[in-house]
């Protein structure tokens, strides 16, 4: 099965229903992927929750409790709870292949390709705008059982969702037909 | 358009929010795995938020 990791900024603005959000993830659904968030992001979820002044509390709990609601699940990955995926995101931050990025965004990067995930959705503008193919290079080339991963913004792939339903809709009427016409004869 | 289950939540303040979320990331450059670890455990020990999460679902 295809595979999807979310951001937390991501479902910090799902939780909100901002705009996108939710065509980004009824387009993923309807494509067949299986949607998650890795370890990191459930951590930043926690540290935005401890602090009650914060803006983003209430979303981030929000997301914390509901996100298997959503159909979105938190799955283990040795790498990533032996640290490794943590030290190969140390790797690709000194490397200079995401500039300007935190290491928590490098590494949520990299656990989504220890998940095997296809697509990495975010807003992290460091990721969005990295050069990918070295960036997944550098993901392939190690121990970890890691793959290559597609970076898009919630906006790129909200965009997709008209284009999905008109393909589906246009299958469905060819089925219709071939379906009309074999009973004819 | 707003979910249901959303109603109840603040207004969101996008500027805001991703804000907080980009100063959390500087500080995540300095947590151990342990520290990031022992946020999860206390959230879920304590329920931090459940109920709230639960109020703003109904």
């Amino acid at each position: 099965m295809k595979r999807a990791a979310l951001d937390t900024k991501f479902v910090l603005a799902y939780s909100a229903s901002e705009a996108d959000t939710a065509e980004t993830l009824e387009y993923l659904k309807k494509s067949g992927f299986e949607l998650i968030i890795t370890e990191s992001v459930v951590e930043q979820l926690a540290e935005l929750i401890r602090d009650k002044q914060n803006p983003s509390r209430d979303f981030a709990l929000y997301a914390f409790w509901m996100h298997p609601s959503w159909e979105v699940s938190n799955p283990a990955n040795p790498y990533v709870e032996h640290g490794t995926s943590c030290r190969h995101a140390e790797k690709i931050i000194e490397q200079g292949l995401v500039p300007g990025a935190t290491k928590i965004e490098a590494e949520i990067l990299v656990e989504a390709s220890c998940h095997q995930c296809d697509l990495l959705v975010t807003f992290s503008q460091p990721l969005l705008k990295s050069d990918t193919v070295p960036l997944n290079l550098a993901l392939v080339e190690n121990d970890m059982n890691a793959v290559t991963v597609a970076i898009a913004s919630p906006a790129q792939i909200a965009a997709r969702l008209p284009l999905l339903e008109k393909n589906n809709a246009t299958q469905q009427q060819q089925l219709s037909d071939k379906s009309s016409s074999t009973v004819q004869i | 358009m707003k979910l249901k289950q959303q109603k109840d939540l603040p207004d969101f303040d996008r500027e805001a929010v991703f804000a907080a979320v980009d100063a959390s990331n500087k500080r995540f450059d300095d947590y151990s795995k342990e520290e990031r670890r022992a946020f999860v455990s206390e959230v879920r020990a304590q329920q931090l938020g459940v109920h709230e999460a639960r109020r703003l679902r109904h």
